[in-house]
C-alpha cells in the first residue's frame, strides 16, 4: 500500500497516465510544429482536436467504419485548417503585431468554433463507442483488465512518431520546414515557396491534433467544451518540453499525462495546479524548455 | 468653421456632456435595448477594460492574467462584505488594493520576461490563483461561487442609501466610482509617467537610452491596472451581490482582451464602447438565439482582422485626423513631416 492505494492501483494509473500522454504527444508535436516553423501561439489548436472528435464521430455515424473515421478526420480538419490559413491567418502576418494578432484570431476562433459545433450537433456530448474488434481486454493490471483500445492507442502513437521524426528530419520537405523555423527570410531567399509550405504546415499541425481527437474520442466523452481543457494543458506540454522541439513534445507529453494521472489519486484538481506551477517556474527559470534551441525566448 | 472645428468644439464640453448623460440614463434606459443594470455592467466592464488596456494600449504589454486582478479582489470584497462588514467603505477600497497586491506579486514574477513569455506567464500564474480559489471551497463556495452577500447599503454622513434591490441607486454608485476612475486614469495617462509607459510601448530601447527606467514603468503600468481592474471586480460583486468562480477563470481574461479589442486598444471611450457592444450582444443573443459565443467569436475574428484598432479607434483614424489635446495617440508621424518642413525653412 501506498499512501492509502494498493501498489496495483498505482500501476493503473502510470499505464493511464501513459496513455493520456500519447494523445498529448500528438497534439503538442502539432503545436510546436506550428509555432516553431511559423512563431504563431495556436490557440485554436484545442478546437481542431473537439473537431477531429467531431467528424470522426460523424464519419463512424455515416459510414459504420471506425478506421475510416480515423482517417477523414485529419484529413477534412486538415483542409478546413488549411482554409484558416489561407483566410485568415494570411492576413495578419502583415499586422503590427503578428504574434498577437496570431494569438487574438485562434482565440477568436476557440470561442466561435466550440459554439458553432454546438449549433450543429447540440449542447449535450455525442456517444463515440469503442469499436468491438478493439473491446477486449488485453492484458490486466491487478484486478483490472486494461481494454485494448488503450494498446491501439499506444502501438498508434509509437508508430506514428517515429515516421513523423522520419518527414522531419530526413526529408526535404522536413528539412525546409526545420529551416523555416531558424532563418524564414534566408529560406525565402533561397527561392522556396514559403507561404505554400506554412499552409501545409500549419494544415498539418492540425491534422495531428485532429487525429489525436478522433483517436482520443471513444476514450474521452465528445463534447464541444473537449477542445477548451486540453489546449492549455497542451500549451504546458510545449512551454516545458520546449517550443519547437520534437523531443521535447514527447517527453513533456509524456510527463504532463503522468503527473494528472498520478496525482488525480491524491487530489482531483492537485495536477492542474502542479502543470500551472510547473509552467511558471519553466518559464523563469529556463524558458526554452528543457529540449527547447537556445536563445528561443531567452530575453 | 470646418469640421474639425465643430469637432473640437464638441470634444471640449464631451466630458460633462458624459457625465450628465450618464446620470440621466437610468430614466430612459429601460426603454432602449441597454436596461439601467445592463448599463451599470457595462461600465464595470468598460472599466475593467481601461485597465486592461492601461497594460496594452498604453504600455505596449498584453498580459493573459487579468482575470486574477479582476476575480481574486472580487472575492476579497465579497468576503469582507459577508464576513467582515457590509460596509462599501471597506469592501470597494479593499479590492482595489487586492487588486493592485496581486498585480505587484504577478508582476514581481512575471515582469522579468517580455512579450509571449509574459503573456503565458500571466496566464500561467492567473490559473494558479482560480485552482486555489476554486480548492478552497469552504471558504469561497468553490464551483458554486461566493454567495450570502448581505443587505448593501451606502452610509454617507447624511443618512444612507440603500442600494440592494434598488437598480438606479446601485447604478448611480457604481457610475459615480467608474467615471471618478476614468478621469484618474486619464489623468495618470497624462502625467509624465503615463507618457514615459507611452514611450515604453512606442520604443522601449529607446526609452531605456533616453534614461527611463523601463522595468519600473512597467511596474507601475501593472499596478495602475491591477488597481482599477480590482476597484471593478469589487463592484462587480456589489452589482450582482454574489461571486461567480468565473470571475476568476482565464476566460475573464479573454472576455476583458475582447472587449478592449472590440472598442479600441488605446482609447479612453474603446473598452466602453466595447463592452457595451459584447455585454449587450452577449444579452440579446442569449435571448433569441442562444449562440451568442458564436456571434460574439465571430465578431471578434472579423475586428481583429480587418479593424484592428477597434470601432473608436478606426473612427478616430478615419474622422478625426489630427492630433487632440487629450492623450498623446499613437500615431504621431502625422505631425513630423510638417515640423521637418517648418524646419527647413
Amino acid at each position: 500500500m501506498f499512501l492509502g492505494y494498493p501498489v496495483e492501483t498505482w500501476v493503473l494509473q502510470l499505464f493511464i497516465g501513459l496513455v493520456n500522454g500519447c494523445v498529448f504527444i500528438l497534439m503538442a508535436l502539432g503545436l510546436s510544429i506550428i509555432f516553431g516553423l511559423m512563431g504563431i501561439i495556436n490557440f485554436g489548436h484545442g478546437i481542431f482536436y473537439m473537431l477531429g472528435a467531431y467528424a470522426g464521430y460523424t464519419t463512424y455515424l455515416t459510414t459504420g467504419s471506425f478506421w475510416l473515421s480515423l482517417l477523414v478526420a485529419p484529413l477534412a480538419c486538415g483542409l478546413f485548417g488549411a482554409a484558416v490559413e489561407r483566410g485568415l491567418l494570411r492576413r495578419i502576418y502583415t499586422a503590427k503585431n503578428p504574434l498577437f494578432s496570431g494569438v487574438l484570431v485562434t482565440y477568436g476562433l476557440s470561442i466561435l468554433v466550440p459554439d458553432l459545433i454546438r449549433l450543429l450537433y447540440g449542447r449535450p456530448g455525442k456517444p463515440f463507442p469503442i469499436p468491438e474488434y478493439l473491446k477486449q481486454g488485453f492484458f490486466k493490471i491487478g484486478r483490472t483488465e486494461i481494454g485494448e483500445y488503450r494498446m491501439f492507442v499506444l502501438v498508434v502513437t509509437a508508430l506514428l512518431v517515429p515516421c513523423l521524426w522520419y518527414v522531419l528530419n530526413r526529408t526535404n520537405l522536413g528539412m525546409i520546414i526545420r529551416a523555416g523555423s531558424t532563418d524564414n527570410l534566408m529560406v525565402q531567399a533561397l527561392g522556396i515557396n514559403v507561404s505554400r509550405i506554412w499552409t501545409f504546415t500549419f494544415a498539418f499541425g492540425i491534422a495531428l491534433a485532429a487525429f489525436a481527437g478522433a483517436v482520443a474520442a471513444p476514450l474521452f466523452a465528445v463534447v464541444p467544451e473537449m477542445g477548451a481543457a486540453i489546449l492549455i494543458q497542451n500549451f504546458i506540454v510545449v512551454v516545458v518540453g520546449g517550443m519547437g522541439s520534437f523531443a521535447g513534445a514527447i517527453v513533456g507529453g509524456l510527463l504532463v499525462g503522468q503527473v494528472l494521472s498520478l496525482t488525480s489519486l491524491v487530489y482531483d484538481v492537485l495536477g492542474d495546479v502542479i502543470i500551472y506551477v510547473l509552467m511558471a517556474a519553466v518559464l523563469l527559470v529556463r524558458p526554452r524548455g528543457l529540449f527547447g534551441q537556445e536563445g528561443v525566448f531567452e530575453k | 468653421m470646418t469640421l474639425r472645428d465643430t469637432v473640437d468644439r464638441i470634444a471640449r464640453y464631451a466630458l460633462p456632456l458624459v457625465v450628465v448623460l450618464l446620470i440621466a440614463a437610468p430614466f430612459v434606459a429601460n426603454y432602449t435595448p441597454l436596461y439601467t443594470a445592463l448599463l451599470a455592467e457595462i461600465l464595470v466592464f468598460g472599466l475593467f477594460g481601461l485597465a486592461f488596456d492601461v497594460m496594452l494600449g498604453y504600455t505596449g504589454i498584453l498580459s493573459l492574467g487579468h482575470s486574477a486582478f479582476f476575480g481574486v479582489p472580487s472575492y476579497v470584497a465579497g468576503l469582507l462584505l459577508v464576513h467582515v462588514s457590509p460596509s462599501l467603505w471597506v469592501a470597494v477600497p479593499a479590492g482595489a488594493l487586492a487588486g493592485m497586491l496581486t498585480a505587484a506579486l504577478l508582476g514581481g514574477l512575471a515582469l522579468r520576461k517580455r512579450g509571449v513569455y509574459f503573456a503565458m506567464l500571466t496566464l500561467a500564474l492567473s490559473q494558479v490563483f482560480y485552482y486555489v480559489v476554486r480548492m478552497s471551497t469552504t471558504v469561497t463556495g468553490g464551483d458554486d461561487g461566493l454567495s450570502g452577500i448581505p443587505r448593501l447599503r451606502l452610509t454617507l454622513p447624511g443618512g444612507e442609501i440603500p442600494l440592494s434591490k434598488n437598480t438606479f441607486n446601485t447604478y448611480w454608485f457604481v457610475m459615480v466610482l467608474v467615471l471618478l476612475s476614468a478621469i484618474a486614469i486619464r489623468q495618470i495617462l497624462r502625467s509624465p509617467l503615463g507618457r514615459a509607459m507611452q514611450a515604453v510601448r512606442d520604443n522601449e530601447q529607446r526609452a531605456a537610452a533616453c534614461g527611463f527606467n523601463v522595468q519600473g514603468i512597467r511596474m507601475a503600468a501593472i499596478l495602475v491596472s491591477g488597481f482599477f481592474a480590482g476597484l471593478a471586480g469589487a463592484l462587480l460583486t456589489i452589482l450582482i451581490e454574489f461571486v461567480p468562480i468565473e470571475n476568476v477563470h482565464w476566460s475573464m481574461s479573454g472576455t476583458v482582451v475582447i472587449l478592449t479589442l472590440f472598442g479600441g486598444s488605446g482609447t479612453l471611450l474603446g473598452p466602453f464602447v466595447g463592452a457595451a457592444i459584447f455585454l449587450w450582444l452577449k444579452d440579446f443573443v442569449s435571448r433569441t438565439f442562444s449562440y451568442w459565443e458564436l456571434v460574439v467569436g465571430g465578431l471578434f475574428v472579423i475586428i481583429v482582422v480587418c479593424m484592428p484598432e477597434g470601432i473608436v479607434g478606426t473612427i478616430r483614424k478615419r474622422l478625426v485626423p489630427r492630433l487632440r489635446r487629450s492623450v498623446v495617440p499613437r500615431r504621431t508621424a502625422a505631425v513630423l513631416p510638417t515640423a521637418v518642413k517648418g524646419a527647413d525653412r
